[in-house]
């Protein structure tokens, strides 16, 4: 008797799921896009972790890092000329003059911080920036001393250079397709390549400003000890390693730096470092946001999942009824049916898990093509199955149990006899009279959506999470070409020069300032310009000019907006080195290239350089030649990189508009099938009453309809405030602007693309109930 | 209203087996008649009922309501006949669990301008005090009351009832019983039932008998009773 009960319920469950074939399908695809997204972040992501962790510890990752003012101090001056009888102002010059009071100085930097400071070590950081033509193009190199103690360089391959060879980025190599052997071309001299380096103080290849990670036109590079030191008079910072805890040095160590090293411009603990300690917060984020989509998008199909099921054992209720009142358990009908859902689960989540590993090794290279960091290797994580995959399963498993147990405990005379379905206790009634004098259908369609708030409420929240998740993946076109990209069409410099400390004669241009600031412990880009200038506008999210607010105060970015929360009329305090200077927010311009500050260039002057006329930028509306100055930047160069760089990224965002897309619309499709299946028996009465296709489609439907553009259009709103939190998010967790905006062709594709799934689910649905005659659907559901 | 069903057959496909479901069947009802269509299950009772309420199609033979061809119409007269000219009563009574006891009555009389007022016809079902209930807030024989009122409303030519006591304890089902008989009296509405109890054929005005698609036997009703006098079982 039972085993007849178990092989009827199979044949039960097969059918159930085989007349619902596009539905499970879909749902399939959701399980699988929901352990596929966890998967391959997971594994590639712990992966990572574990490999980096490895490296730092062997290569003695830098604690903290110290910037020292390439200038000497007044009383390293008197020394330097009393002792080794040179009139040198800065660092670069000492070098050139005479190297060894240049490290004696050095030495004596370092020595009177470890002299006060027992739990702290401390190691120059030598280093040489230089620009070189490849191809037409213009390369950017960093070339670091080869440490002793702290920063210890790490050959991928090949090996450390001798003299007249040279280790480079293995990232930059493969771009150019460089291979260990072959020659490099630097400034008119060749290096053969010995190997690929990489340093744990240089996790991102940013070392000058625009922040550009961009492994295509820079590369880092370590060079014999000999033609390191004949290059010339290399800059200065110092990498440090501490017992101290990051709070402890935060509060205690860095005032002390700052009191006491009249040389010292910032002190930067790793963690807070973005050129080697955004691995850390990417990697927390990267998991937090893998595993939050992953949970939405498994949640969303889990929710499904168990309406079907739920609504399958609701339409078998007297059959389990008639089987119950005859003494077969209900573990005879509920496990075959359990068992085939969590097998096609189990396949679904683990063809997921699957593609997940198969996608992780290319979601590491993508940070790979940032992070310069050894490669992990991706290996089956029992772990991260489990999570993807046993988990997932075991809690359908055991909501099922629950949905199944909390019916199966009725009366089996109850489950027999028919019940009509009640709703919620809630009342509607006051709408009653409200609604009288509304027409007959539009009362109907209120009172199916009113009374049925349960089902309702879950198709208006999947509706708004779809449209949602349509709207996130559209607004992401283009996203970051309204960063950089955006900022430069916004401007007409086509050149800026740099000079050595400040411009002395510089040629033509407009004068400016740029430097870096620190704002609340936030690393800033400070730019002085003049109100009157006609190179660099300041326009408002509005498209407004607002240059002018430069002689009342500050200006500052979205980005600093969305990273500080700051608003027009907040003063902050700007400080560099141990300097600070109150200033107030006088307006917000409408750029996302970065954390920039803008300021009245004649009051940064006489704050930093104490000249009213003083400049260490000069921007040109036309390509500037390089004699002059110590380094120029073409915005055309950055545009070029930043293109290169959006590539990358633009490849991994259509991977996650392409899905956010597609799970969107499934959900649009899934809940509209569900609606309608859900009105399968007004519908089959309403035709026995006599009410044509067209009145029934009104009434059931018409509410759902008005529903779904009541989704819709609550979606936008929420959209946009949830824009404006993520962008911050973004800001606040990665420091990269992500501005994110709705727009209006965004809302137009969607409502398009979400009308014709909706439609869709509907008519198929439709089609399905179209199938059964009247009669029958009258006495199917309430047999 | 007058009916006539002439040389209906009807087949339904079971799997490869054909089921004859009506064979040659003919019926006259005049109007105001009360007619019991009594048999077994699998008799065809209820498929006649289906195509005299233009539910189902005929193969053969035609059904005609005063004077109308309705085997003959297209769906979309069909419907309008079903909206306005017919009323139904189920065994399960197929209310709207969502929808309140005047609210399911609106349903029956949707586009109908010549009907009973809801308040009305509630209150000819003994539920005044109920409208504003929902269906299962109600007893068994207060959802058929309110499946009758529902079909009632619009004042039908033709009233179709298939088994509606078939879901009913006795009391229940001779006060339904009762009910029809007052409705049929007072509003002089033609009235259809089909039904395998054998008692309920007391209270009407003629009583068909039917068997395997056939009828077997057509006769008047000499001595017709009080529902609520008749034996149930």
């Amino acid at each position: 008797m039972q085993s007849a009960g178990i092989s009827i319920y199979i044949k039960l469950a097969w059918r159930f799921m085989k007349a619902r074939w596009l539905t499970f399908l879909l749902l399939g695809v959701l399980l699988i896009f929901s352990a596929m997204l966890y998967t391959s972040a997971e594994e590639s992501l712990t992966a990572l972790e574990d490999s980096s962790d490895a490296y730092f510890e062997e290569t003695r990752q830098e604690d903290f890092s110290v910037d020292v003012s390439q200038a000497l101090t007044d009383a390293e001056r008197d020394r330097v000329a009393f002792e080794c009888d040179v009139g040198a102002s800065d660092l670069t010059g000492l070098y050139l003059a005479d190297r060894e009071c240049f490290e004696s100085i050095l030495e004596d930097r370092l020595n009177g911080i470890e002299s006060a400071l027992e739990d702290t070590s401390l190691e120059a950081r030598l280093h040489h920036d230089l620009s070189f033509d490849m191809d037409g193009e213009q390369h950017r190199m960093r070339i670091l001393n080869d440490a002793e103690a702290i920063n210890l360089s790490y050959i991928e391959a090949g090996e450390k250079p001798g003299p007249g060879e040279i280790a480079i980025l293995s990232n930059y190599a493969d771009h150019h397709d460089l291979n260990v052997g072959d020659a490099l071309l630097i400034e008119g001299e060749s290096y053969t390549i010995s190997g690929f380096v990489l340093f744990p103080d240089y996790n991102l290849p940013v070392f000058d400003y625009p922040l550009l990670l961009d492994t295509t036109h820079r590369t880092l590079a370590l060079l014999h000890e000999d033609d390191f030191f004949n290059r010339g008079g290399p800059e200065v910072y110092y990498s440090g390693i501490t017992e101290r805890e990051e709070q402890e040095f935060e509060e205690q160590l860095t005032p002390w730096f700052f009191a006491t090293n009249p040389f010292v411009q910032d002190v930067t603990p790793t963690t807070y470092n973005i050129r080697s300690g955004a691995i850390y917060a990417e990697i927390e984020a990267g998991s937090e946001a893998a595993l939050f989509v992953a949970l939405l998008v498994g949640f969303i199909a889990f929710a499904i999942l168990l309406l079907l099921l739920s609504k399958a054992l609701k339409q078998s209720r007297s059959s389990f009824g008639v089987l119950k009142a005859l003494g077969v358990p209900p573990r005879a009908f509920s496990l075959p049916l359990l068992t085939l859902v969590s097998l096609y689960a189990l396949l679904f989540l683990s063809v997921g898990y699957a593609l997940g590993i198969l996608f992780a090794p290319w979601l590491q290279d993508l940070f790979l093509q940032f992070y310069l960091l050894p490669g992990g290797e991706i290996t089956f994580q029992p772990a991260t199955f489990a999570a993807a995959a046993l988990l997932p399963l075991a809690l359908l498993v055991g909501l099922f149990f629950l949905v199944i147990n909390r019916m199966l405990k009725a009366r089996a005379i109850d489950m027999i006899v028919p019940k009509i379905s009640d709703f919620s206790k809630v009342s509607f009634r006051f709408l009653h009279r409200l609604l009288r004098r509304l027409s007959f259908i539009l009362r109907l369609q209120i009172a199916f959506i009113t009374r049925q708030m349960g089902k309702f409420s879950l198709f208006l929240l999947g509706m708004v999470a779809a449209a949602f998740a349509g709207f996130l993946s559209l607004s992401m076109v283009g996203v970051l070409d309204r960063t950089v990209p955006a900022y430069y069409e916004g401007i007409d410099v086509e050149s800026k020069g740099y000079c050595e400390a400040v411009c002395v004669e510089a040629p033509d241009g407009e004068k400016a300032i740029e430097t870096t600031v620190r704002l609340d412990g936030d690393h800033m880009e400070l730019y002085g310009l003049d109100a009157e200038q006609s190179l660099h506008p300041l326009v408002d999210r509005d498209g407004e000019d607002i240059t002018d607010a430069l002689t009342e105060g500050l200006v500052i970015s979205e980005s600093v907006r969305d990273l500080t929360g700051l608003s027009v009329g907040d003063e902050v305090d700007l400080r560099v080195a141990n300097y600070t200077k109150e200033m107030e927010v006088r307006a917000v311009a409408d750029v996302y290239a970065g954390n920039f500050i803008f300021s009245d260039r004649v009051v940064l002057a006489e704050w930093l350089f104490a000249d009213p006329d003083a400049y260490n930028v000069v921007y040109s509306g036309e390509l500037l030649d390089e004699a002059g100055f110590a380094q120029v930047i073409h915005t055309e160069d950055t545009l070029e990189h930043m293109d290169s760089i959006h590539d990358v990224f633009n490849a991994f965002l259509a991977v996650f508009i392409i899905s956010a897309l597609i799970i969107g619309l499934i959900v649009v499709y899934l809940l509209s099938v569900m609606s309608v299946e859900d009105q399968y028996y007004p519908l089959a009465l309403f035709k026995v009453l006599g009410y044509d296709n067209k009145e029934i489609h009104r009434i059931l439907l018409g509410g759902y309809t008005k529903a779904s553009v009541l989704a819709l259009l609550i979606s936008i709103p929420f959209s946009m405030v949830a824009f404006n939190l993520l962008s911050t998010w973004f800001m606040r967790m990665y420091g990269f602007a992500f501005p994110l905006s709705l727009k209006a062709w965004h809302v137009i594709v969607f409502a398009v693309l979400f009308s014709v799934m909706a439609y869709l689910g509907m008519l198929s649905a439709k089609w399905r109930i179209n199938r059964v005659k009247l009669q029958r659907a009258l006495q199917i559901y309430q047999e | 209203m007058s009916l006539h069903v002439n040389g209906v057959s009807k087949t339904f496909e079971s799997g490869r087996a054909k089921v004859e479901a009506l064979k040659d069947v003919d019926i006259s009802v005049a109007p105001g008649e009360f007619v019991v269509v009594l048999g077994p299950s699998g008799s065809g009772k209820s498929t006649l009922l289906n195509v005299i309420g233009g539910l189902e199609r005929p193969e053969e033979g035609s059904v005609s309501i005063e004077g109308d061809t309705i085997s003959s119409f297209d769906e979309k007269r069909l419907m309008r006949f079903r909206r306005e000219g017919v009323g139904f009563i189920f065994q399960q009574y197929h209310l709207l669990g969502t929808l309140n006891v005047s609210e399911n009555v609106e349903t029956g009389a949707y586009k109908v301008s010549d009907r009973y007022r809801n308040e009305e016809i509630i209150e000819r079902v003994g539920l005044s005090s109920h409208a504003r209930k929902y269906p299962h807030e109600l007893s068994g024989g207060e959802q058929q009351r309110v499946s009758i009122a529902r079909a009632l409303v619009k004042k039908p030519a033709l009233l179709l009832c298939d088994e509606p006591t078939g879901s009913l304890d006795e009391s229940t089902g001779k006060s339904i019983l009762s009910l029809l008989q007052t409705l049929h009296e007072t509003l002089s509405t033609t009235i259809v039932l089909v039904t395998h109890n054998v008692n309920i054929a007391g209270i009407a005005d003629r009583v068909i008998k039917m068997s395997s698609g056939r009828i077997v036997e057509d006769f008047y009703n000499k001595e017709k009773v009080d529902a609520h006098a008749i034996r149930w079982h």
